[in-house]
């Protein structure tokens, strides 16, 4: 077996001795105290000296005083409602849809205050776990920029006056005939659909336009053309053997792919035998979060995809005897078209093709792929279609023709801002003055409500009643978690009020819809049940999928033929999507600390260069460019991105907001205008021309300092090769672990003992993890500047390494196997180590051991001389350089009291100068231990899970009792070590810990991942 | 707030010792206050609230104190027993919803002052006006103070011992002067004073005393820094721990609901107050103006600013329902003699070393429940074979960091 090599960033990878040392040092940038107290942030402003001037007379007041004892008031309720009790936290059932994602969600009020969100088991859509974007929806409700009041013009008005002018404009409006306009992202909620239709009947003249940022009519409008049905079918992807996706991100961004995630990896585990595993080939052009999950990743250029399909299509066709549509000519580089044709015919009914294409041609063919394979019924369900997405280009575009033309008398966006995300956005806004009455519901103004005659400050959905049907038949409700904060209202109501119906509510309204719709019982006891739950399943027909209409496919072949070509020699950019969304979420300080799952960068967006063009054009990291495409161009940094297509470039969506909070506003560029429109709607990609501008920049990357050292830290296989790997690794363990001696006095626990299990198999890098623990712990943000210093807050970071390990079949001989790289990801915490380094250079003693097994850090013992970090090898502490929660440099963490109410108060918020790590969410731990003890019971196996555990949706974090035999950790733990005090442990083959050989014990396991890859001979000859 | 106490301290010890209080409420005597103790939380003078009103209740059993006294004494007894009034008396206990007077432990003659005061009671237009609230508030001294006020006693005694051994030394030189026919002269008395306070071994003690003993005062300061024991703030209302913890014997889970269910014991909303004010409108001390206030917190919806005593700083986590539920410690043993307390006040020091204490010393019980057997068998092994003799807090992790720190 070939020995592998891992590499985090290009410069390590490259083995100059010169970034090799940068890269070792604990500061890579230089001295920071140097760079802290040049810092903007440490310049004495009058605010600061007038801070110290009070501190001196605070403290000077304080010593004198401080046997007086500082007053604090504890204000009971009134009348205490009977659920709610002080310190503990109850949990509210509602639904996040924002217009991309769907979760079920569970949502953490304490006092009455909504802190954490977590996915709702009831559900079937969602189970497990939540988005990244789900995470951290919470603390935008909390944010400063949200719209308080109504806007009429430029004054703050009172919504009897607001509503009643809007209300009289709108029935003179109709009254002459007039023509309105209501813009939404996808509806999915049954009521809001309804009332959107009354409130068209009661103005007529009204059409309704659901517009979504990125469309996906292309699959819709292929549905309705193939089955008569426009809905985009339900994806079993735990039911699939293979699945093919030509640049659809369903484990990163497409479609519902949270839901996606839980499903694909139950095919991604194994116990003992990997055989069963499936497989994941994608054909894309930058490297996304499913790419790099795949066990065969080709890079192609957006331009091939259609003649790729249609190849694919083609293949099986010949095989099936299914319609040929002709005109495949082209493969892609290694035969793999016709490599995963095979695939796909020997795993008929069990595989799925997929495309993220928004070409009608394009799905056409892939649907009648999945139809030629018998997949529509097993794995793809069009009796229980998705309705995430309904948005039509053709009315979209027709939209735009009629604000352009000045036809329109009234507009009334709601959550939505097509100024941002159209593509001609600009000329958009500038036509929007031409409508006589424009009126946009939005949380926060944004650019399109900024234009608008009047902005109504709408609900955060944590204040709002709804309800969602994601796919036919699955309900799930949306219940206010909190009192309006602001002087806000659902649009819904205002809907009501527009048509006259000011006695009913929505919230009346909305359980009038669902009466005689739950089921048998009272409608109280139903609508109880449905809002405990959060979710009702309505039982669907299992019949007959609907038949596909042959006819659909005429032409198909051609136009896909003709369409794409390729585009030999011409550059193309790509436009993406990362956990930001669409824009909307750009305002929210977790997700823009978030760093990017593949490329490792925050608060930024940039230019994905692949390694060739970069060594052609002399491309940097960090260098600056302008990309033109049509008529627009956008100057943004470049990055030199590692299995980047190499006629490609890549820039993701959701930046450049001109009219945002302070933590999204001008963050990036914004990349919408670079879409390509044709007659076949809005894409994603564009012919573009890349030229390097002036300047260098500095991306605010969070993996580039540390090195591994060559140390073995990551285990990968595949299924082949599994046993003789895990039968070798075991051999080398043994004989390694009776190498160790320690100095340390044997630890033991005499009661619990914690421990984590990672499945890397099942991590596919999301970042869920990472928000949920900024939620559940308070971990600070600290902006762009400081994480460029190699100083983010992060308990928990998910190290992203390449390999280089040639995958099958190059095209080309010479061609640096660095543009095709094999990923893995793995999350990294803080270890627990039983002979943990960091606990014995602590002066102070403020690091300890637990008899729980747990590495404490307390924070009012340290006093911050930062050894323990130095000494850790894991690197996972994390220093408070600077007092990021008081200080309004730090504008991104909650130091207002708005902000201050998305805190848990059940973590300390640390200080400047302290030491802070993973606590393997020790406030759980103690929680669930009190339950135990209250009932009297032995602690249930499975009753702690930290909030990274509960946030994955793919399940790949194991925690429990390892001193419990009982416990799935304990079943898939290590083999015991030889030490006397390590309690005897059968051993699961399969895990490891990392860097073992140092011997710090540590108490988190990984599991070695297992890729399924068939032999490099037959997917040639194939 | 010191000198304060201090100056007021002999007045009031000798004010003390001067008015070895009666209690308030003699046994035979005011038969208003025991009305207020006993009955006033179910009758009213004039007004129906659980029970009937009383005004009159005599003349309603047709003078027969014997037969009254009977009732009140076990009134259910009284039904069944077919005595004279047994009939009316379950006609009153149906009328009432067939709520049952529970028996009162009380002797004829507190039975009889309460009749007395019900026959003489002032009607309501001429009742006399309510206390004015404040009177008499305060009156408790924290340990604090009376140990600071006993040092200082110490010292001046020492002060005084000192000046006594002086005077004795001078009267002794007299007389042996005196004795001996030699004149009295005190120079070498003087010489030898000079010599003691010039002597470098003295001057060397006195200096290393006042260090020691500043550094030791300095080091008390220092730890004092942020404890409060003693802390008695002024409430918004004035509510006595004494008369419902003590007197009237309320379960501090009554009112404290969250003791043991989770971190916070509570402070208890109004709602729960009123329900027994709804009912109970005046109190024993300041009649109905204190009283008032809750209802109208309740009426106004305005909740009431208590002050917290027990403060814990932000990195302490501490959860009552651990104590209170699963170690099954008294309230009193953190809180102190609350049902003494005529205001409450922060008994125990609430210092990190003060829970250690406790932690080091408390007893765990692993036969207590499933947990703790399933949880900690060694343990339990070696307390069943007698190679441990105790499992104490510490034995569980109970010093560890992160129990409270995180």
């Amino acid at each position: 077996m070939e020995e592998k090599r891992y590499w985090s960033s290009l410069e390590q990878r490259s083995g100059n001795p010169e970034a090799l040392t940068n890269l070792s040092q604990e500061f890579p940038g230089g001295d920071p105290f140097d760079q802290a107290v040049q810092s903007e942030v440490l310049r004495t402003s009058r605010r600061d000296f007038l801070k110290v001037l009070g501190f001196g007379i605070g403290s000077a007041a304080t010593l004198a005083a401080c046997t007086q004892t500082p007053v604090k008031y504890a204000l009971p309720y009134v009348n205490k409602p009977v659920e709610v009790m002080p310190s503990i936290a109850d949990y509210y059932a509602s639904t996040y849809y924002d217009g991309t994602d769907y979760n079920s969600i569970l949502v953490k009020c304490r006092e009455g205050r909504p802190i954490k969100i977590e996915g709702n088991p009831s559900s079937r859509v969602t189970p497990q776990g939540t988005s990244a974007a789900a995470q951290a929806s919470v603390l935008s409700m909390y944010d400063n920029n949200r719209l308080r009041k109504p806007r009429a013009g430029k004054a703050r008005k009172d919504w009897a006056e607001v509503i009643g002018q809007i209300r009289q404009k709108l029935g003179e409006l109709s009254a002459r005939g007039g023509q309105i306009r209501v813009v939404t992202p996808t509806v999915i909620s049954p009521s809001t659909r309804k009332l959107i239709g009354e409130f068209a009947e009661k103005f007529p003249g009204t059409r309704w336009v659901e517009y979504d940022p990125v469309s996906y009519s292309g699959i819709l409008d292929a549905h309705q053309k193939a089955f008569g049905q426009r809905v985009i079918p339900q994806y079993h992807f735990d039911k699939a053997d293979v699945v093919v996706s030509f640049g659809a991100d369903f484990l990163g961004t497409w479609l519902s792919h949270t839901e996606f995630t839980s499903d694909w990896v139950t095919k991604r585990k194994f116990r003992d035998d990997p055989s069963q595993l499936s497989r994941l080939i994608v054909f894309e052009s930058h490297l996304s979060l499913t790419g790099a999950n795949a066990d065969t990743r080709i890079p192609i250029k957006p331009s091939m995809e259609g003649a790729l399909v249609l190849k694919l299509h083609d293949e099986i066709a010949a095989a099936t005897g299914g319609p040929m549509l002709g005109g495949g000519g082209m493969e892609a580089p290694g035969n793999y078209v016709a490599a995963a044709a095979q695939e796909l015919l020997a795993k008929r009914g069990r595989s799925i093709v997929v495309s993220g294409s928004n070409d009608p041609d394009v799905q056409l063919a892939v649907a009648s792929i999945n139809r030629m394979l018998g997949n529509y019924g097993p794995t793809l369900d069009l009796q229980r279609p998705c309705y995430l997405r309904r948005g039509s280009d053709e009315a979209v575009s027709e939209l735009v023709r009629e604000v352009e033309s000045g036809q329109l008398d009234a507009i009334i966006f709601i959550n939505t801002n097509p100024v941002y995300s159209l593509p001609n956005g600009k000329g958009f806004g500038e036509a929007l003055k031409k409508i006589d009455l424009k009126v946009a519901h939005v949380v926060s103004e944004n650019e399109t409500s900024e234009l608008c005659d009047y902005a109504l400050a709408t609900n955060h959905y944590l204040e709002s009643w709804g309800d969602a049907e994601p796919y036919l038949g699955s309900y799930s409700v949306q219940q206010p978690t909190i009192r309006p904060l602001f002087d806000t209202m659902q649009f819904q109501d205002c809907l009501l009020r527009y048509m006259g119906q000011d006695g009913t509510d929505y919230y009346t309204y909305l359980r009038n819809f669902w009466k005689g719709k739950l089921g048998d019982g009272s409608f109280e006891e139903t609508w109880k049940n449905f809002l405990h739950e959060g979710v009702y399943e309505r039982g669907v027909g299992t019949g007959d999928q609907p038949a596909f209409k042959g006819d659909a496919l005429g032409g198909v072949g051609s136009a896909l033929a003709s369409r794409y070509t390729g585009n030999k020699g011409q550059t193309e950019v790509v436009l993406y999507l990362n956990s930001i969304g669409t824009g909307d979420a750009s305002d929210n300080p977790w997700l823009q600390e978030l760093p990017d799952p593949i490329t490792k960068v925050t608060w930024d967006n940039y230019i994905l260069v692949p390694l060739k063009m970069a060594q052609e054009m002399g491309f940097k990291t960090n260098d600056r460019a302008k990309v033109e495409a049509g008529r627009y161009s956008v100057e943004l940094p470049v990055l030199v991105q590692p299995g980047q297509q190499a006629e490609t470039i890549g820039i993701a969506l959701g930046y450049g907001r001109t009219k945002c909070g302070k933590a999204g506003q001008d963050v990036g560029a914004n990349a919408y205008p670079l879409m390509l429109i044709d007659e076949n709607g809005p894409h994603l990609f564009n012919k573009a021309k890349i030229t390097k501008i002036e300047g260098r920049y500095g991306l605010a990357i969070s993996q580039t300092h540390g090195t591994i050292m060559g140390r073995n830290i990551i285990r990968e296989t595949t299924v082949s090769e599994y046993k003789p790997y895990v039968t070798k690794y075991q051999e080398e363990r043994e004989a390694m672990l009776h190498h160790l001696v320690s100095l340390y006095p044997p630890f033991r626990s005499p009661g619990h003992h914690w421990a984590m299990v990672i499945d890397l198999n099942a991590c596919t890098g999301c970042g869920a993890c990472v928000v949920a623990c900024n939620a559940e712990n308070n971990v600070s943000v600290v902006g762009r500047e400081e994480v460029r210093r190699g100083r983010e807050m992060h308990w928990i970071r998910i190290d992203r390494y390449y390999s280089d390990t040639t995958p099958e079949n190059p095209t080309d001989a010479n061609e640096d196997p660095a543009e095709y790289p094999e990923v893995v990801f793995q999350p990294m915490l803080c270890q627990h180590c039983d002979d943990a380094p960091c606990e014995n250079v602590c002066p102070v003693l403020a690091t300890v051991h637990s008899s729980e097994g747990l590495n404490q850090q307390a924070y009012n013992r340290c006093f911050g001389t930062r050894y323990c970090a130095n000494n850790c090898p894991y690197k996972v502490r994390r220093f408070n350089w600077l007092d990021y929660t008081n200080t309004d440099k730090f504008i991104y963490n909650p130091v207002d009291d708005l902000g201050r109410m998305v805190l848990n108060p059940d973590v300390t918020v640390r200080a400047r100068g302290v030491m802070e790590k993973c606590s393997f969410c020790q406030q759980r731990i103690q929680a669930a231990k009190l339950e135990a003890k209250k009932a009297g019971k032995p602690l249930a196996d499975g009753a702690i899970q930290p909030a990274c555990a509960q946030a994955c949706a793919a399940g790949a974090i194991y925690f429990g009792d390892i001193n419990n035999a009982d416990s799935v950790v304990a079943s898939l733990y290590p083999k015991h070590s030889p030490f006397e005090y390590d309690p005897p442990r059968k051993g699961y083959d399969r895990a490891y810990f990392v860097i073992e050989e140092i011997k710090t014990r540590p108490s988190i396991a990984y599991l070695v991942k297992v890729r399924n890859r068939p032999p490099v001979a037959a997917a040639v000859k194939a | 707030m010191k000198s304060l106490a201090l100056r007021w301290m002999f007045p009031a010890i000798l004010l003390l010792l001067a008015f070895v209080a009666p209690p308030r409420a003699s046994a035979q005597g005011d038969g208003e206050v025991l009305f207020n103790a006993n009955c006033a939380s179910c009758h009213n003078l004039d007004r129906k609230l659980t029970g009937p009103a009383l005004r009159g209740v005599v003349d309603r059993w047709d003078g027969e104190l014997g037969e009254l006294t009977a009732f009140i004494k076990n009134s259910q007894a009284y039904m069944k027993a077919g005595r004279p009034k047994s009939a009316y008396a379950t006609a009153l206990y149906n009328e009432y919803n067939k709520t049952l007077m529970p028996a009162q432990a009380l002797n004829d003659d507190q039975i009889g002052a309460i009749l007395t005061y019900l026959k003489d009671a002032p009607p309501p237009a001429a009742a006399a006006p309510a206390a004015a609230p404040g009177d008499g508030v305060g009156a408790s001294i924290p340990d604090a103070t009376i140990y600071s006020s006993f040092a200082l006693l110490v010292g001046i005694l020492l002060l005084a011992c000192v000046f006594i051994i002086f005077a004795i030394a001078v009267i002794a030189h007299a007389i042996r002067a005196r004795e001996q026919g030699i004149p009295l002269n005190f120079d070498g008395f003087r010489s030898s004073i000079r010599a003691f306070l010039t002597n470098r071994f003295v001057a060397t003690v006195v200096v290393l005393l006042l260090v020691v003993g500043g550094a030791n005062a300095a080091y008390d300061f220092v730890w004092s820094v942020g404890l409060h024991q003693g802390y008695t703030p002024v409430q918004p209302i004035a509510y006595s721990h004494k008369l419902h913890a003590g007197e009237l014997q309320i379960d501090c889970k009554y009112c404290h609901v969250g003791v043991e269910k989770g971190k916070s014991a509570t402070f208890p909303s109004v709602n729960i107050c009123m329900n027994c004010h709804n009912l109970v409108e005046e109190g024993p001390k300041y009649g109905k103006a204190e009283i008032a206030k809750i209802r109208e917190a309740y009426e106004s919806g305005k909740p009431i600013e208590w002050v917290r005593i027990h403060n814990l700083p932000d990195f302490v986590y501490f959860n009552h329902a651990q104590h209170v539920k699963v170690a099954g410690l008294e309230c009193q043993e953190c809180h102190g003699p609350v049902e003494e307390m005529e205001d409450m006040y922060q008994h125990s020091r609430l210092s990190m070393g003060w829970c250690i204490n406790c932690h080091r010393q408390k007893e765990v019980d692993l036969n207590k429940s499933e947990y703790y057997q399933a949880t900690y068998a060694q343990l339990h092994a070696d307390m069943e074979s007698g190679k441990l003799d105790k499992v104490t807090v510490e034995k569980l992790g109970g010093l560890e960091c992160a129990r409270c720190h995180y």
